[in-house]
């Protein structure tokens, strides 16, 4: 029974409650699993990057994300082409290919074999069988001193917003940007309306 | 506390123990948990609770979040977007020039009209949207407004 002025209890713990509490009390051990097996896993892939492949710039979908870049799935065909790198090569050398990227604006086409291109020139090629160099192979003191890349490599960074000066013209000053914005409300709102009038106006006159 | 120091100790002995031979002391006489909001404890919900029962506003299915998505800034917090090397030339630049601020680039698609602008610094500012009011301080200044898509 409920008394006084007190919140209403709205707790359902009635049914398996144990099922639908959420504890971390697994989340310090996990930590440190997590952290041994990104050492095992940079031991295991020596002397490739720990962050695995190299991705594509690409950028956001739809109008909420659309201002930010991120990270694809790979690079498409043409940008390796462009980039002067055999398909079948690529991911033996840790770049990712994406069979089904279409490659949309000149822009981004160029961004990612610029990518690529610095990706190549810093790419150190080990031999797969030591003292058996085969062609591509990159020179042994480069071997000697390579390191293996922890974290991120070539990082997606967004462009900085700028703001330049610029001179305020006459006609800036005039335009009514909250009267335009009404107007073309106005104008998207009358479409079906205009577009009735429109024809029975239409009829009327060839009668 | 001990048995022994209980208030019961006394009261053995005597039929009821003090819970009365009319009301009886039973389990749940009023019901288990909010059982009766409606009903025998209407008063109670009523009185300390108005507004618990009952829906509020309309239903709107398929709702795309994306459709809502306007993130806004308001005319007092344009001008703390300009970096500081802008805003230095922008002092010393000749009168009739002002940065331009795309607020779209910072992550804003409508400005509204709260708060003041710095008084004798007009600036250009650009933006999907813009409110009455905005536009009213931002053109106050000797700024101008401009749309982009």
């Amino acid at each position: 029974m409920v008394k006084h002025n007190n919140v209403i209890p709205n707790g359902h713990f009635k049914k398996h409650w144990q099922n639908y509490v959420r504890t971390w009390f697994n989340q310090p051990a996990r930590k440190t699993r997590r952290r041994i097996a990104r050492q095992k896993k940079a031991v295991k892939i020596f002397p490739r990057p720990t962050s695995g492949p190299l991705r594509p710039i690409v950028q956001c979908q739809t109008l909420k994300y659309n201002m930010k870049p991120r990270a694809g799935r790979g690079f498409t065909f043409e940008e390796l082409k462009a980039a002067g790198i055999p398909k079948k090569l690529a991911p033996t050398i840790g770049i990712s290919v994406d069979h089904r990227r279409k490659n949309r604006s000149l822009e981004g086409l160029q961004a990612n074999v610029q990518r690529l291109k610095t990706y190549k020139a810093k790419l150190v090629i080990f031999p797969r069988r030591a003292r058996k160099y085969k062609a591509g192979d990159s020179t042994p003191e480069e071997l000697a001193t390579a390191t293996q890349v922890k974290g991120d490599y070539l990082p997606i960074a967004r462009e900085k917003p700028t703001v330049e000066i610029a001179k305020i013209t006459e006609e800036m000053k005039t335009f009514k940007a909250y009267g335009k914005l009404r107007v073309e409300r106005m104008n998207a709102k009358q479409v079906g309306a205009r577009l009735k009038k429109a024809a029975e106006a239409d009829k009327e006159e060839k009668k | 506390m001990t048995t022994r120091f209980k208030k019961n100790r006394k009261k053995r002995g005597h039929v009821s123990a003090g819970h009365g031979r009319i009301g009886k002391h039973r389990k749940h006489p009023g019901g288990r948990g909010n059982a009766g909001g409606m009903h025998h404890h209407r008063i109670l919900f009523d009185k300390y609770h108005p507004g618990y029962f009952g829906k509020v506003g309309m239903r709107y299915f398929h709702r795309l979040r994306n459709k809502f998505h306007c993130p806004t800034v308001n005319v007092d917090r344009l001008w703390s977007l300009v970096p500081e090397e802008v805003k230095a030339a922008a002092v010393k630049a000749p009168a009739g020039n002002a940065p331009v601020i795309d607020v779209g680039q910072f992550g804003y698609f409508k400005v509204l009209g709260k708060g003041a602008l710095p008084a004798s610094q007009p600036f250009v500012v650009k933006a999907k949207l813009i409110s009455k009011n905005a536009e009213k301080k931002i053109k106050a200044n000797g700024g101008a407004v401009l749309l982009t898509a």
